[in-house]
């Protein structure tokens, strides 16, 4: 991993440092965690009355099931179209956000206020919004003579539940970016204009790469949203429907463990929903990272 | 917090401790507390914690803490998990469906046992049989108290009817697909709809036919079971609907009940099967006057009754036996005439006591909402066969995913309904082998 | 100087007003539902202007969801969140970013996978620990036989139970992978000039952090209280479960249990009214903190 070439030397205080975070991940994450997944591997009932160890079972059955490939896709697809939608919209908005001179606050203020809403609440929202027979936009859809019914339309439902999961991080993305483009330095941009550089071209060679650090942060923040923190929209907005196109992986988890309380399934499908993104995170960390503009 | 027993110096509650034998040594004890936790928001929420205020308030003994925990998946993982931290509450109110999972769980005290253990003499013949069954064991014992129960009834659109030159509610399946003809010709974008198409149109579709849903008596007489639907009349009854699907005769609305709601308030369905529970919500929003009516059979099947849906009051193990006898104070408050009347007409819940129903039909109240006596009468039907009784299977939640899972794929033509169906069947069987063997060992 | 193009500024004014009402409308629908009599909040749709009934709604919510207590609550949960991760990620972020040391990478990793198991998966064991935090200590001490050595009564008293309290609301959420790989993004920008020039200056590494990384860090740091506290004050699951005294529950908790199910009189009104009540905290945050955002600006460059 990438580290400073200018470094302290000390032996006990970087781990000084990091001990207030360590012990409390190793108390509320890591020992209750160890023991989920130590629940892949038995199968249990969720009172803890019946406790049978099942070596790989839980993992075969897994893989053996053909809608859990359907759910992998899903996942695929819906992961990225999130990540796309919310840091594109992010991005443009901090970016113009940032251009102009009058306004800024109003328009800050207002892009960033619907991260607020409690989640409880966005599910029901998104309902009385986009629900085929009483959302006010599916009328207004209908009107303009467009078929909409993400309840048996496959497409439409995942093109809902991605825009629903991006609406929700589009503000987190805007705060950053805007975070970031505004610690650029005037100078660096007013040089680049003297050398007669347009704003277009200014951004794209210039501010961009200066934002590298900030967007590599959002990609891989954007990704593990979208893999592990979507299913409460999932469950509000489609349950998973219709036929099992917006089942994606981590909304099995939930609804097989929190719901169905099957949760020998559950752990052993979070450890492979943990895989597969630690995975993609390393690639990223490794590939990508290169790619990064630091100071 | 749970079960802590405060002692109170308070002289006062000397003079009311009475009738009941519980105080352990003095008299000046605290009131017993006792924790019941409920997944009911909004208004039900609200006549919950109006009730028991009233209880408590009716005695000094004991002190009920009704606590709001979220959903009913909520609610029950956190007394899972409060169960195993043994922080768990004394009472629970868990969906029918996971009556399974909590009559096998070992955590709970059978109501039977714990009314007839603390004195409370209940005469269970007295109440509405079909609604108790749901809640028994194999052998007849009551495992929870029945609460919150309501069960789908057939309603219709009058206005819209008359537009179309139709009167009174069609009673076979066969008249509703006239029906819906007629419907679309007279305009509407749609005949029929559904709220809850799982339970309306595979549980009590069978009920009313009496054919079974799974093998074991839809699950009653053993965990080795297995579904049915997909090689009796539900196959025919699917495919009906698919093949209305295509004209506009019937139009899927969602799995839940919000979107048959609005299809059917918005004028755009005239028919819908929904809960018994749906009334007022209509109410409020239709703006055309509207009845209710039974559920549609076959023609020439004499229909069965239906299936309840809903949730129970379930009692946890593991507390001071003293804290039992308020448990069951409470739950016999809860079951009286008057108490049962309030719920039945505040929530639109059915009662569970024959006596409360009497009594809410003397006063007049089925003539102001006829809908919740054919909700009472369609359940009340004589002659309850062993496919008529519960549906017991365990994985409700996955089971009933992968079922709407194939139901979409024959509303969107993807599927035919045997294919769909038999699809449905297999996934589930996997899902029932799964539960069969997470709770064999016992 | 930069050159002031008009027709650009026009163009970004417009996509901007675009986006804003693109993202605005949903809370605005709120905002409407919130606004109307129960019979028009139940239309098909719901209409698009708002009613005269807000504060009334408002005023009933309040009634029923006793948000008083639970609006402080909320505020100190999420004060406390965000301060505390903000803190501990400043400091790990440091360590992981200035210092070599073994198992730094793994330190990173371990502090990063705490995203990517929901609390719903860990749920059991979860409450478990919080219902006596001690246990895993009182594991260690048995495993490691430390407890036999000691009698074993050790064990058996330690006891420290995190429900209904506000450690517990905070203390379990207080880890942040997000700050800390935020700050560490940040901190790899820092010119290594400055941290030559403070060795050289013979400045030890806490006294260039406070000097040096933390002044450079306040935008960071004020784009992330206001993520933070939003996130704090948006918990619902985990204030839900460890909490069953009233006095102790939160302002989400309170507007969820506002929401109705199928029933008599599906007051949406009132629970978007509660929404909106729930919601202006964080906008008050959202301000206070705007304001920094811009101080800070104004400072150093522009």
């Amino acid at each position: 991993m990438i580290g400073k070439k200018v470094v302290f030397r000390s032996r006990g205080l970087p781990l000084l440092l990091l001990a207030p975070q360590l012990l409390v991940i190793l108390v509320f994450f890591f020992w209750p965690a160890g023991q989920a997944v130590f629940q892949a591997f038995h199968l249990a009932d969720p009172f803890g009355q019946h406790f049978e160890y099942v070596g790989l079972e839980n993992f075969t059955r897994l893989f053996n099931s053909p809608e859990y490939y359907d759910s992998l896709w899903a996942t695929a697809v819906f992961s990225s179209g999130v990540a796309f939608l919310s840091l594109g919209a992010g991005l443009v908005l901090a970016a113009f956000v940032d251009h102009i001179r009058r306004g800024r606050m109003v328009y800050k203020s207002l892009v960033i206020w619907p991260y607020a809403v409690a989640p409880v609440l966005a599910g029901v929202l998104w309902l009385f919004l986009f629900h085929p027979i009483y959302g006010v936009v599916a009328f207004a859809l209908e009107r303009a003579g467009i078929g909409w019914n993400p309840l048996l339309d496959s497409n439409q439902a995942m093109a809902l539940v991605v825009m629903a999961a991006a609406w929700k991080q589009v503000s987190y993305n805007f705060v950053f970016f805007l975070a970031g483009l505004q610690a650029i330095p005037r100078s660096v941009i007013e040089a680049a204009a003297i050398d007669g550089a347009g704003p277009l071209r200014r951004f794209l060679t210039i501010v961009l790469p200066l934002l590298t650090p900030t967007t590599f942060f959002l990609l891989v923040i954007n990704l593990v949203y979208a893999f592990f923190d979507t299913f409460g929209i999932i469950h509000a907005v489609t349950h998973g429907g219709p036929g099992g196109a917006t089942n994606i992986l981590v909304y099995k988890v939930f609804a097989d463990g929190f719901i169905g309380q099957d949760l020998g399934s559950s752990a052993a499908q979070s450890i492979v929903l943990m895989v597969i993104v630690v995975t993609l995170t390393v690639m990223q960390f490794r590939f990508l990272e290169r790619k990064v503009h630091y100071a | 917090m749970i079960a802590r027993r405060t002692l109170l110096g308070a002289a006062g509650a000397a003079l009311l401790a009475s009738t009941l034998t519980l105080a352990a040594g003095s008299a000046a004890a605290a009131p017993r507390e006792v924790h019941f936790w409920y997944p009911l928001g909004g208004a039900i929420g609200d006549l919950i914690v109006k009730m028991t205020n009233d209880f408590n308030a009716s005695q000094s003994d004991y002190k009920v803490v009704p606590q709001y925990k979220g959903s009913y998946d909520e609610t029950f993982n956190a007394a899972v998990a409060a169960y195993r931290a043994k922080k768990h509450p004394h009472l629970l109110v868990g969906i029918g469906a996971s009556s399974l999972n909590l009559m096998l769980s070992g955590a709970i005290y059978p109501v039977e046992d714990l009314m007839k253990d603390h004195g409370q003499k209940v005469d269970w013949s007295s109440y509405v049989q079909p609604v108790l069954n749901y809640y028994r064991t194999p052998d007849g014992k009551l495992l929870s108290l029945p609460f919150n129960s309501s069960t789908p009834i057939f309603w219709y659109n009058k206005d819209a009817f008359a537009k179309a030159g139709l009167s009174g509610p069609p009673k076979t399946w066969d008249e509703v697909g006239e029906y819906a003809g007629k419907l679309r010709q007279a305009g509407f974008d749609c005949g029929y709809t559904t709220a809850w198409q799982v339970w309306v149109n595979i549980d009590n579709y069978s009920f009313l036919q009496n054919v079974p849903v799974a093998t074991q008596q839809n699950g009653m007489a053993g965990l080795d079971t297995e579904f049915l639907f997909n090689k009796t009349r539900v196959v025919q009854h699917i495919q009906r609907l698919q093949d209305w699907g295509k004209d506009g005769r019937f139009l899927y609305t969602g799995r839940t009940w919000q979107g048959a709601h609005g299809a059917f308030s918005g004028g755009k369905c005239a028919m819908m099967t929904e809960s018994s529970a749906g009334f007022a919500g209509i109410q409020k929003a239709a703006k055309f006057q509207f009845a209710a009516s039974y559920l549609p059979h076959e023609t020439g099947v004499t229909p069965k009754n239906s299936l309840i849906g809903g949730g129970s009051i379930w009692a946890m193990a593991g507390h001071p036996k003293e804290d039992y006898a308020a448990v069951a104070a409470y739950l016999a408050f809860l079951t009286s005439t008057d108490r049962q009347i309030e719920w039945h007409k505040g929530t639109g819940y059915i009662p569970i006591t024959k006596a409360a129903y009497e009594k809410a039909k003397a006063e007049g109240y089925y003539k102001e909402a006829p809908h919740q006596e054919v909700a009472i009468l369609q359940l009340m039907r004589e002659g309850a066969t062993e496919n008529t009784r519960a549906v017991r299977l365990g994985n409700y939640v996955q089971y009933v995913a992968a079922i709407e899972d194939e139901l979409e794929n024959i509303w969107a033509n993807k599927k035919t309904a045997q294919q769909g169906l038999d699809d449905a069947v297999r996934r589930g069987n996997e899902i029932l082998a799964r539960f069969a063997q997470q709770n064999r060992k016992r | 100087m930069i050159e002031n193009n008009r027709a650009l500024a026009i163009f970004a004014h417009i996509i901007l007003v675009l986006g804003v009402a693109t993202i605005a409308f949903p809370l605005y629908y709120a905002f409407v539902g919130a606004s109307l009599p129960i019979e028009e909040v139940l239309q098909v749709p719901m209409p698009l202007v708002p009613g005269d009934r807000l504060i009334e709604n408002m005023a009933a919510a309040w009634d029923k969801g006793s948000f008083g207590r639970q609006l402080v609550n909320s505020a100190i949960m999420a004060s406390v969140i965000a301060g505390g991760k903000i803190a501990i990620s400043l400091l790990s972020a440091f360590a992981i970013t200035y210092f070599r040391f073994p198992f730094r990478t793994a330190a990173f990793w371990a502090i990063f996978v705490t995203l990517m198991l929901p609390i719903e998966v860990r749920i059991v064991p979860t409450y478990e620990v919080a219902a006596n935090a001690l246990a895993p200590l009182a594991w260690l001490l048995q495993v490691t036989g430390i407890d036999g050595l000691l009698g074993g009564r050790l064990t058996a008293n330690l006891q420290w139970s995190l429900l209904d309290s506000y450690v517990g609301l905070t203390l379990p959420l207080i880890a942040s992978a997000t700050a800390t790989f935020l700050f560490r993004q940040f901190y790899l920008t820092i010119p290594d000039d400055l941290a030559e020039a403070a060795k050289i200056d013979g400045a030890g590494p806490m006294r260039f952090f406070r000097d040096v990384v933390l002044p450079l860090s306040t935008t960071n740091i004020a784009a992330l209280a206001v993520i933070l506290f939003v996130f704090g004050w948006n918990q619902y699951l985990w204030p839900l479960l460890i909490t069953t005294d009233p006095s102790m529950t939160t302002v989400v908790v309170g507007v969820a249990r506002l929401i109705p199910g199928p029933e008599p009189q599906p007051a949406w009104n009132v629970a978007m009214a509660g929404g909106l009540v729930a919601l202006l905290p964080p906008v008050l945050v959202v301000l206070v903190m705007q304001h920094w955002f811009v101080k800070g600006l104004v400072d150093t460059e522009k």
